[in-house]
């Protein structure tokens, strides 16, 4: 298992060192010249070649990506052209809110999601399953951004129990994390009912019946165990959508400094150090939570850590059988 | 059991999903909002950034059914208009991303090994990076501007494309008929689009319809965070971001826009289900 883990760590490396060549890429030819921006219109062109020079932006495409990698590997995301912070520092300050929005919206994803999903299944065509499922179904359709505003609207100008935006304590997070939490209870749920659907029908189920389990024992150990897959790999997209993307629009309706907000920040000043340093930063969040994901897979379901741990075995197996 | 009529395989797809009241209606609404998108001269009462100071911010009334915004234009109006950018953003970044991600699928999955390995190894680095976080930085590349956007959007949707396109490509590569195409010496081309194309169509119609659901929401939330649709324009993104300095007092002006995109990708999304449903019944739960 070990082996395994290890192995997917390295295979990580070379697809973030393409993941950084195609944000470089696409930085470099990004419109507008930070340089300008930053010295005015007034800048004589001394000025404007000088800070260019110091920037380092007069190299070749290929100069400025060599020493961004060698940068990055030295845990040097580069220097903000404004604020002449270190990228990753002005991340890591932010990262905690982004964090705390993507943890509490996915959990409360998943315990709406999952509970609302099973009894819809256990109960299906019910009134619960078929008001859940519209409800759902609306949820995947809806905006999140919409949502905020619309909770904005509802909580913070009308009824007045929650501050509207900023993040000056626990208060500030409720309606963000509502907002996140709802659409990925829609995504959870409709995965969920679905899944358990199918495992329902299985004859196992029958035959945990046949032996007088409980109806609770027969959903919950029996039939949930065996959806889990399934669910679990939506709730890994969605934790790592959150991190990657989802609270850039829950941040900005919010006014959350977070690192989605950084981002869109750094994208309108044309902050190409903090732009790409985000992207990336993101990108490692997600590629991890996805790693993840594939060795949680192995505790939910046995089988599969077998396959990890016998992949060379079978691997051999497989060759030998198909040359005799 | 009553004997049913056969129609043959494409009859007995619309039978099943026309039996399905919720795609239906997403098609219903769909045709709407078209001929809505089309006939937008026609239909709207005023024009998309036509301006009336005196009635600026009106709520909703007989005169204007949506209400204006803080520059008087009509709400009603430019939600008309914005279905014309929505759809279009819809189809061709779907377009955009299917031609891109199809090819590379299509190549993947025929000529195998190291093209497969070399188009597919591309692809995973692109997923690296999620779908919505790639469009924003290909948006951010490019700049705003309607063009723009729908090359982001549809560079964004192409690794999803591709993988589909790819995987519904070898279910089918591996049948018989296909080796007696090959056997009888027929070229790649015509092996491609007349024997593997229609036989592996049906998931990649499902994954283009919703991917135009998700185009949708793409392109409102690109313009809701400025880098998209740029004013004067309508669009519905855009007008939600316009109409947050005004939640306190004008409410009704992010109500409608939103309430389009919801309907829209709902539509879409359903209207998915149903073709899903409608070609493999054994998926319907």
């Amino acid at each position: 298992m070990r082996k395994y883990i290890i192995k997917r760590l390295i295979m990580l490396i070379p697809v973030l060192l393409g993941v950084t060549f195609i944000v470089f890429l696409l930085m470099y030819f990004a419109p507008g010249d930070p340089v300008q921006m930053l010295l005015g219109d007034s800048a004589t062109q001394a000025e404007i070649d000088a800070l260019t020079h110091e920037l380092g932006r007069d190299k070749s495409f290929w100069g400025q990506f060599f020493s961004y990698v060698g940068g990055l590997l030295r845990l040097d995301f580069g220097t903000s052209y404004f604020t002449k912070t270190s990228v990753l520092k002005e991340i890591l300050t932010r990262f905690p809110n982004t964090v705390i929005l993507a943890v509490f919206g996915c959990l409360l994803s998943v315990l709406i999601g999952i509970s609302t999903g099973v009894i819809a299944a256990v109960k299906q065509y019910s009134i619960f399953d078929n008001i859940a499922t519209a409800i759902a179904l609306i949820g995947v359709s809806m905006p999140s951004f919409w949502l905020g505003l619309l909770l904005v609207m509802l909580f913070a100008l009308n009824l007045k129990i929650l501050p509207a935006s900023g993040s000056y304590g626990p208060a500030y997070f409720v309606m963000p994390i509502i907002c996140l939490g709802v659409n990925g209870a829609a995504n959870i749920m409709r995965t969920t009912r679905s899944t358990m659907l199918e495992t329902i029908r299985q004859d196992y189920i029958r035959t945990a019946r046949g032996k007088g389990q409980t109806e609770w024992n027969v959903i919950m150990h029996h039939a949930l165990k065996n959806a889990l897959i399934s669910i679990v790999t939506v709730i890994g997209v969605l934790f790592g959508n959150l991190l990657g993307v989802t609270t850039v629009l829950c941040e900005t309706v919010f006014a959350i400094p977070g690192i989605g907000k950084f981002l869109i920040d750094s994208i309108g000043k044309r902050d190409q150090p903090c732009v790409m340093g985000c992207v990336l930063f993101m990108a490692i969040l997600f590629s991890l939570v996805n790693l993840g994901v594939d060795i949680l897979y192995s505790y939910i379901d046995p089988r599969i850590k077998s396959q990890y741990e016998n992949a060379s075995k079978v691997k051999k197996a497989a060759v030998k059988e198909s040359s005799t | 059991m009553k004997q049913k009529k056969t129609h043959g395989q494409f009859g007995e797809i619309l039978y099943r999903f026309t039996r399905n009241r919720l795609a239906v209606f997403g098609v219903i609404v769909i045709g709407i909002l078209i001929v809505m998108a089309l006939l937008a001269d026609y239909i709207a009462p005023y024009g998309f950034d036509e301006q009336n100071l005196a009635a600026a911010k009106t709520p909703p009334c007989a005169q204007y059914i949506f209400g204006t915004d803080n520059f008087g234009r009509d709400i009603f109006s430019r939600i008309i208009y914005g279905a014309q950018i929505s759809l279009q953003v819809g189809v061709i970044a779907v377009a955009i991303g299917l031609v891109v991600g199809g090819t590379a699928g299509i190549f993947a999955a025929f000529y195998g090994g190291r093209a497969d390995t070399v188009i597919m190894r591309f692809m995973d680095v692109l997923m690296a990076i999620p779908g919505m976080l790639l469009a924003i930085s290909i948006a951010a590349s490019l700049g705003p501007g309607l063009r723009n956007m729908m090359i982001a959007i549809g560079i964004a949707s192409s690794p999803g494309f591709a993988r589909v396109v790819r995987a519904s490509f070898l279910t089918v590569k591996g049948n018989e008929y296909v080796e007696a195409a090959r056997s009888i010496g027929a070229s790649d081309a015509h092996i491609i689009f007349r024997h593997i194309l229609p036989n592996a169509v049906a998931p990649v119609i499902v994954h283009a319809t919703l991917g135009v659901a998700s185009a949708i929401l793409s392109c409102a939330t690109l313009s809701f965070l400025g880098m998209g649709i740029q004013p004067p324009q309508a669009e519905w993104g855009a007008m939600l971001s316009a109409a947050r300095s005004y939640l306190r007092t004008q409410p009704y002006m992010a109500i409608f826009p939103g309430l389009f995109i919801m309907i829209t990708v709902f539509s879409f999304n359903v209207i998915g289900d149903g073709i899903r449903d409608a070609i493999d019944p054994r998926l319907k739960d």
